[in-house]
């Protein structure tokens, strides 16, 4: 046979041929082959075990819609071979048995099978429960599907590109060809998805070569429009005709403003006796396998059918070369036929009772089918073959309609799209149209009406077919008692008896019995077994298949790899501060504050700690949030989300001030400056600066004031200089008048600094004399370099986040969010100071002037250890009579104080400086005491010198 | 209204872009101009024909940009434009006299004044156009990075990067859009020139992630592009 679209046939050819590995075994492959279609071709039948019994399964759809070929592929687990391209070189392995494919011992399920009922899950490993742990660990061991190798390096190729177009047309078969070509030729852009190779969809398994299918594409072309056409795979329709897809490890997502499904159709299982052995194939699946990869799938076949295509499918495995030994018509006698052909025998009104063969069938019994479509249990003769090929009338492939909205009514004997979605057009065989002339002409209506839904001229709709393709006969089934099992679900091993079992438990809807039986939820999400489970369902219950339904379609509708949905989260944004690489150059040690860089420190924070209080230091501190208030109700809006008074606040003068949410619970803290009388600058914490900005915003447009509000928080970079000798060095760089006089503690000016302008706050969050100098970003660099040389006489040192916390806690001053938390009111926090309850109105205040009146159950206090070389970690407990009554929210070793010292939440009744509490310390309670706060510098002469 | 003018400084103060580093890691050479340290060209810097069939990237995080908001904008897009900008919005219109400059209508109230160098006119032409509207400018120069995506493979970097439509049929020639690119929020602008150009506009301190995102996007298609080739592009 020559194979059409693998390149060439590799046991004629060996020099063209590929070889990949299997079990040990080298195979040949051709070029465009698939795996499973080398390994067919090589000799192989059996691809896997079934998940539940480890029954021996081979081929079977041959279109990645099945579980019957799950291989694992250079270490990927579930690889569906048939559709997976060989690759030189390739490391194939079986999977879900030992030892091997051949001889599996836990085939020995499959005669257990009376100890595993439907739902055995609820009903077995109750009693005795001291045995659970050995189920558990048996159930654990024998479970699932694969093993990953955990120690693989993960697959992290894996990238995300956004596409658009006007009309996206989703599957290449002749439907979906005729879509597209029409809504170009309307003058539309055009993207066409097909999850093949080549265009065509089941016309490539017909054999039809690559012009004929061009024509259906071509027809009446006149290249008004663009058509994009891309081998990708579509996964899920979401909300916003928004559409999935993957390309190889590429995830696209596609937004079109029309969609047009074309996703076909797919036969279905027969069910009788051993409808799983290796060997029965659906028909589509072996002329797959013959026409797209040169492999022949038997030598003498038999076909069932329950339509006229099993007539054609016998027609077309003769053309390859295949005997056919007969075709047998399902359909009782008065409800259509196949047609006669003398070329093998007919056997109408019959059906199969059972496949015979171990590994792999090598005959069929057949019997007579009866006037109410029961396949009677006596056979009538038996028939060899090695093959037998299922022509089942296909069920729409309609997943990607259910998910984008559309809603499907079964009527004759098919389901039909009943509910119009706007942007949403279906064609083909999933829209249960299967004659290929009707397909093709409904592809072309919808193509224009998706064109001219976009406003573009299109010609008079060409009549949509009226009478779907697909016959109105029930699907016939064996008998209720017959012996054996009868398959409905391969993946899941779900037999027509646990389908009858678990309606006669109640589970009668199709939903629930979905979810006790766990039909439909195994790697074909239904494909292979959604049909059959409703048919079952509607027979056993004595209901029509309208009234019964289908289960609920979500995607994924085919499996994609994690790594492949994961490739959206690639991004990883970094924000720097315009003095990242000299902090990098100086050896910092990186914090991540947020997406913020920050250093941590450049090598020794006690260094550090004590260059600021005995020299000067130089900390970046450009992840404050910086904002303007400009306008003339700026101090109105201030005044509303600040606990302490802005009105008084003069010109050229800054505060520090804290912000409450509506339930008094601590929110930020900032310095806010005056710049003038409608201008202010304020800052926020780093985690909190967009925070801030969106509050202001949102109360400013609230209350409708009059102010205008900008984020300043890239724009200027900032830097704080602290230390005794940081006048000196400022001095050396600026003609401002920096004396105490001229400058003085939370005084605010403007000015140059090393040529760069700068606004400049004399604040001192570390208890030191310094100043916390803003710039634009783009002259930090400079501004700071200038700063370290000039301060280099001096003693200079840059310092990182974490000798900026001790200093900070030395003096007492907490961070909100570190020592607070959402319950943290300004009250307890040792804020009170701050809180103007003479104020007519801030966030919070009634719930402060409540919590006033209250009386307090803790407080924020500052402690130091009893044994004062022990620092306690963050977070410990605070204890009393072993009950935990607060926590320790910072801690650290002060090398100014030569002690550890730390800030907790104690109870209101510890909270004397003095009295001692306890802190639960890994196996034991340590003691330590409360201190009075600030530890340094009590009387604030170094801030204020 | 006053605005901010916290704006660059003079007395041999040099200003960098926040891909000063990557610029000097690449071995670009340098040039000054208006206080700005610019890569003027790079060693491995592509043939200028090269953006016909790639893209060049180039950092153009100097350009002035001026932020104006408020009620009385209209009046003053009007005198800057001299005539009436209308009321669409993702507008993007050259600014007269300024060259290359750009005048971005964000929303209806806030306007983003795009000029690639020196804005002295442009500043005094501000300030009596401003006097007594109720606006505030602001000087936003060194609040966002701009980068140049010129040449024939624009499309398919950006769209590795954002889920917006930014092809000529998404974002049409003078328009822009306000986006998310490579997880962050950044406004895209298609200039009305004729070269194929996109300026990408993100936060300063994201400046460098953005940079390293777009050629990472365009690995093989999207190289550095100094400023100097830039110019003869555009001019």
């Amino acid at each position: 046979m020559n194979p059409p679209h693998a390149s060439a046939d590799p046991h004629s050819d060996p020099g063209a041929a590929l070889t990949f590995s299997f079990e040990g075994q080298t195979i040949a492959a051709a070029p465009g082959q698939s795996v499973a279609a080398a390994l067919y071709a090589a000799g192989v039948r059996i691809f896997t075990r079934s998940f539940k019994y480890h029954r021996p399964r081979g081929l079977f759809c041959v279109s990645g819609d099945c579980p019957n070929c799950l291989m694992q592929v250079d270490g990927r687990t579930n690889v569906r071979t048939c559709i997976e391209p060989v690759q030189q070189g390739q490391q194939v392995c079986h999977q879900n048995a030992w030892p091997g494919l051949g001889f599996d011992l836990l085939h020995v399920f499959d005669r257990l099978d009376f100890m595993l009922p439907v739902g055995f899950y609820y009903k077995r490993f109750h009693k005795p429960r001291w045995l659970w742990p050995i189920f558990e660990h048996t159930v654990r061991h024998i479970a699932g599907l694969g093993k990953i190798d955990v120690h693989a390096l993960p697959h992290v190729d894996a990238e995300v590109e956004h596409l658009h177009a006007e009309v996206c047309v989703i599957g290449g078969g002749p439907a979906g060809l005729a879509a597209a070509g029409a809504a170009r030729n309307a003058g539309a852009q055009v993207l066409l998805l097909d999850r093949q190779t080549q265009l065509g969809g089941h016309l490539l398994d017909q054999g039809q070569t690559s012009d004929e299918i061009a024509k259906i594409l071509s027809a009446g072309a006149n290249g008004q429009g663009n058509l994009l056409s891309i081998h990708a795979t579509a996964f899920g329709l979401y909300e916003g005709n928004l559409i999935g897809a993957f390309q190889g490890d590429k995830l696209l997502k596609i937004r079109a403003k029309q969609i047009i499904v074309c996703t076909g159709g797919r036969q279905q299982p027969f069910l009788f006796r051993n409808n799983d052995l290796p060997g029965i194939m659906l028909g589509n699946g072996v002329l797959r396998l013959g026409h797209q990869y040169g492999v022949k799938a038997g030598k003498r076949a038999v076909v069932l059918t329950d339509n006229e295509g099993g007539s054609r499918l016998a027609e077309q495995l003769a053309g390859m070369g295949i005997e056919v030994a007969a075709v047998i018509d399902l359909q009782p006698a008065g409800q259509g036929s196949v047609p006669t052909a003398n070329r093998w025998p007919l056997l109408r009104s019959h059906g199969i009772t059972a496949a015979l063969g171990r590994r792999h069938l090598h005959a069929v019994q057949v019997a007579r089918v009866d006037e109410k479509g029961v396949v009677d249990r006596r056979p009538v003769q038996e028939i060899p073959c090695d093959v037998l090929c299922l022509a089942s009338r296909p069920a729409p492939a309609n997943e990607l309609l259910y998910q984008g909205g559309m809603r499907f009514q079964f009527e004759n004997g098919c389901w039909l799209p009943r509910r119009a979605v706007p942007g949403l057009l279906a064609a083909g065989a999933a829209a249960g149209t299967f004659d290929l002339q009707a397909q093709i002409r409904e592809g072309r209506r919808r193509g224009l009406e998706a064109a001219a839904a976009l406003g573009y001229a299109v010609p008079e709709l060409p009549e949509l077919p009226s009478v779907p393709g697909a016959a109105s006969a029930p699907l016939p089934f064996p008998s209720r008692s017959a012996a054996g099992k009868s398959f409905v679900c391969l993946c899941e091993d779900v037999t027509m008896k646990d389908i009858d079992q678990a309606i006669a438990e109640g589970f009668d809807g199709i939903e629930t019995l979905k979810r006790y039986s766990t039909v439909n939820m195994g790697p074909c999400q239904g494909k292979m077994c959604g049909a059959t489970a409703s048919a079952l369902c509607a027979r056993f219950t004595n209901r029509d298949l309208g009234s019964v339904g289908t289960t609920t379609s979500r995607p994924p509708v085919v499996p994609v790899e994690l790594a492949v949905l994961a490739a959206e989260q690639q991004h990883h944004p970094i924000r720097r501060t315009p003095l990242h690489h000299w902090h990098q150059a100086a050896g910092a040690q990186w914090l991540d504050a947020g997406l913020w860089k920050r250093p941590e420190s450049y090598g020794d924070p006690e260094v550090e700690v004590r260059a600021v209080r005995t020299r000067v230091g130089l900390i970046d501190v450009s992840t404050l949030g910086k904002i303007e208030l400009i306008g003339p109700d700026a101090v109105q809006l201030l005044e509303r989300v600040y606990l302490n008074k802005w009105g008084d606040l003069k010109v050229g003068r800054s505060r520090y001030g804290a912000m409450c949410t509506e339930e008094g619970i601590l929110f930020d803290d900032g310095v806010a400056a005056r710049l003038g009388p409608e201008h202010f600058y304020l800052t926020a914490t780093t985690g909190n600066a967009e925070a801030v900005f969106q509050w202001l915003e949102l109360w400013k447009a609230t209350w409708r004031l009059n102010v205008t509000l900008l984020n300043q928080t890239s724009a200027m970079a900032a830097m704080n200089l602290a230390g005794p000798k940081s006048r000196e060095v400022l001095g050396r760089l600026t003609k401002l008048d920096v004396s105490p006089q001229g400058f003085p503690y939370q005084a605010m000016r403007e000015g140059e600094v090393a040529g760069v302008k700068c606004r400049l706050l004399r604040i001192g969050f570390v208890g030191e004399l310094g100043y916390e100098i803003h710039c634009p970003s783009s002259h930090a660099w400079h501004l700071w370099e200038a700063l370290i040389q000039g301060g280099a006489e001096f003693g200079l040192k840059p310092f990182g986040v974490e000798a900026q916390r001790v200093l900070r806690l030395e003096k007492g001053h907490l961070i909100i969010g570190v020592d607070s938390d959402a319950l943290s009111n300004p009250l307890d926090a040792g804020l009170e100071w701050m809180v103007r309850f003479d104020k007519p109105m801030f966030h919070g205040r009634d719930f402060l002037l409540r919590l006033k009146a209250m009386k307090s159950h803790a407080r924020l206090v500052g402690f130091q250890m009893l044994d004062s070389k022990r620092i306690p970690s963050e977070g410990c407990q605070v204890v009393e009579q072993g009950r935990p009554v607060g926590r320790v929210t910072s801690s650290r070793y002060s090398p100014t104080l030569e002690r550890s010292i730390g800030l907790a939440w104690v109870p209101t009744t510890r909270a004397v400086v003095g009295e001692r509490f306890w802190i639960r310390w890994n196996d034991g309670d340590v003691p330590a005491v409360v201190a009075r706060l600030p530890f340094y510098d009590p009387d604030g002469k170094q801030l204020r010198s | 209204m006053a605005g901010n003018e916290m704006r660059s400084s003079g007395n041999g103060a040099v200003a960098l872009s926040p891909c000063h580093h990557w610029h000097m890691q690449r071995g670009a050479q340098f040039t000054t101009s208006d206080g700005w340290q610019l890569p003027a060209r790079y060693p491995d810097e592509q043939p200028e024909s090269a953006h016909r069939s790639g893209a060049g990237l180039v950092d153009l995080s100097s350009a002035v940009k001026i932020l104006i908001q408020g009620v009385g904008v209209t009046a003053v897009a009007r005198g800057l434009l001299g005539n009436d900008p209308g009321h669409l919005l993702r507008r993007v219109i050259p600014l007269p006299g300024e060259g290359q400059g750009l005048a971005c209508r964000l929303s209806m109230e806030r306007w983003l004044l795009l000029v690639m160098s020196g804005a002295t006119a442009l500043r005094e032409r501000l300030a009596n156009l401003t006097a007594g509207q109720a606006v505030v400018t602001s000087d936003v120069t060194s609040a966002t990075a701009v980068f140049g995506l010129v040449g024939a493979q624009i499309d398919p970097v950006v769209r590795r990067l954002t889920g917006l439509d930014a092809t000529f049929v998404g974002l049409p020639l003078g328009t822009c859009a306000e986006t998310t690119l490579a997880g962050v929020q950044a406004l895209l602008i298609r200039p009305p020139w004729e070269l194929a150009t996109l300026l990408v506009s993100v936060s300063w301190d994201l400046g460098e992630y953005v940079w390293e995102q777009l050629l990472e996007a365009g690995r093989g298609e999207v190289y550095p592009l100094g400023v100097e080739r830039w110019r003869q592009l555009i001019r």
